[in-house]
């Protein structure tokens, strides 16, 4: 007779509600007991009228296609592979896994996208320096062409300069001589009548020249004095002093110590050394005016 | 049991197929016979599916058991025990057994419940092979249990629920529900026998 205890641990079993420590436990139990297993197969059995219970439903022939094919797939490849049991933390490598795959993915695209952008950016530098470049390379051949075109235009203006200055020159020259007083000086030697000189005054200049010929040659400590009269000033006003060569000839220019209004004569007179305040009029040898 | 060869192929008569022959057939599929697997899935697949839509309130996880139950059958994954019961009964203890695993691991007692609340408007019984003389006998033990000890049985089968989960289900004693299960089954077991 089999306890009630017993039974309902039975019962339990067949309907799948024992824990599984007890149901092992009743297992072993069962093993050593004819009697409980029989109460078990029966029990198993009794279910059968708990299945008929429930709604008929109809099972589509694609699970027996399923199966068959199944069954008939090469060895091995029909035994059913079962993964492990999922342990509560089983996830976490997986999940690290895709986090890092994640954040590595993140990365990498983010690198693409810098580096692409980059990239466009130096391009888009490279199109603007060529650009640049090309504009540079078009003002300085502009620059150049400009410079050329200046320069020939100051070689011309230089040489007009050069032209225009050399016209003021002449013209000047021109104007110097049409503006000069010319004056011949006679001679007062009695043996030498032939002694002459000539004195060309520029009255705006301020100074002039003296062309003397046939004077005597003087003795050592004497020298001949050149004069300008001047109407406005009482005495004669010196313009310096000078000797001549063997022949009698000497040039030279002059500028006298003081303001001239009028060059009315000139005249050279023959005075010591170094010359003389005021003339030596009974010395005096050639004398002229205009 | 009478001893038999085992032919390669098999050409029964539906018919006379008995539990007997279920035995026959569970030895030559265990042993790589598919036209006895074939066999054998004819006659309880349905009821197997049957059984596991309403257990687990979802017709494809339920084909998918069907497959995975005679599949294992052909490979030998699991054993039959004849002293422990009938083929048929065993295969949809296997077949109950995975659907409970299932519903453990998804954790949706729920759908099971809303599932009961259709299922008394849709009571068509599965035939599992059986004469309808047979199908009426084991309706009429199902329908005289005590109401208490059909709704736990009910909730034991087909819930995949623990003894504690239905105690709480029904708001009872844990002892009680204990004495209802094994109460239930056993007015189950004499009447089967005593109709059968």
């Amino acid at each position: 007779m089999i306890k009630e205890s017993t039974q309902e641990e039975a019962c339990l079993y067949v309907l799948g509600l024992l824990p599984e420590p007890e149901a092992v436990a009743f297992e072993i139990e069962m093993m050593q007991s004819s009697e409980l297993r029989a109460l078990v197969a029966a029990a198993n059995n009794a279910t059968l009228a708990l299945a008929q219970s429930a709604p008929q439903q109809v099972l589509s022939g694609v699970v027996k296609k399923r199966l068959l094919a199944s069954l008939h797939k090469p060895s091995g490849a029909e035994r059913v592979v079962e993964f492990p049991k999922a342990t509560r933390l089983s996830f976490l490598p997986w999940a690290i896994a895709a986090c890092l795959l994640g954040v590595l993915a993140w990365q990498l695209s983010s690198h693409h996208s810098e580096r692409a952008s980059m990239l466009a950016e130096r391009e888009q530098r490279e199109a603007d320096l060529q650009v640049a470049r090309g504009a540079e390379s078009v003002i300085e051949q502009k620059f150049k062409t400009a410079r050329t075109e200046l320069e020939q235009q100051l070689e011309v203006a230089q040489a007009d300069r050069n032209s225009l200055m050399a016209r003021f020159v002449e013209l000047e020259k021109k104007d110097s001589l049409a503006q000069s007083q010319i004056a011949v000086l006679g001679s007062l030697l009695k043996d030498r009548p032939q002694a002459v000189a000539v004195s060309v005054w520029n009255q705006e200049s301020q100074s002039g020249q003296l062309v003397v010929e046939n004077l005597p040659i003087l003795d050592v400590g004497r020298d001949y004095q050149l004069w300008i009269i001047d109407p406005d000033i009482p005495t004669p006003i010196s313009a310096g002093v000078f000797k001549v060569d063997i022949g009698g000839k000497v040039r030279i220019s002059f500028r006298p110590d003081q303001a001239v209004q009028t060059a009315a004569k000139f005249a050279v007179t023959e005075e010591t050394e170094g010359g003389v305040a005021s003339p030596t009029m009974d010395q005096m040898v050639v004398i002229g005016g205009s | 049991m009478p001893e038999r060869d085992h032919p390669s192929t098999l050409m029964l008569e539906p018919s006379l197929l008995t539990t007997e022959d279920d035995l026959f057939l569970m030895g030559l599929a265990s042993q790589g016979n598919v036209s006895a697997l074939e066999e054998l899935y004819d006659r309880h697949a349905p009821l197997m599916y049957s059984v596991l839509t309403q257990k687990l309130g979802d017709p494809i996880e339920a084909q998918d058991i069907v497959h995975d139950v005679f599949l294992k059958l052909h490979a030998k994954s699991v054993l039959y025990n004849s002293a422990l019961g009938k083929p048929v009964a065993w295969l949809l203890t296997v077949a109950r057994n995975m659907a409970i695993d299932r519903l453990r691991k998804r954790a949706t007692h729920q759908r099971y419940l809303q599932k009961q609340l259709q299922m008394e408007e849709a009571t068509v019984p599965a035939h599992a092979g059986l004469h309808d003389d047979e199908l009426a006998l084991l309706k009429h033990c199902v329908e005289t249990l005590p109401i208490q000890q059909r709704e736990v049985l009910d909730l034991a089968y087909f819930s995949g629920l623990t003894q504690q989960e239905i105690a709480e289900q029904l708001v009872q004693p844990l002892g009680s529900v204990k004495a209802w299960v094994r109460r239930g089954l056993l007015r189950l077991k004499n009447c089967v026998e005593g109709k059968l």
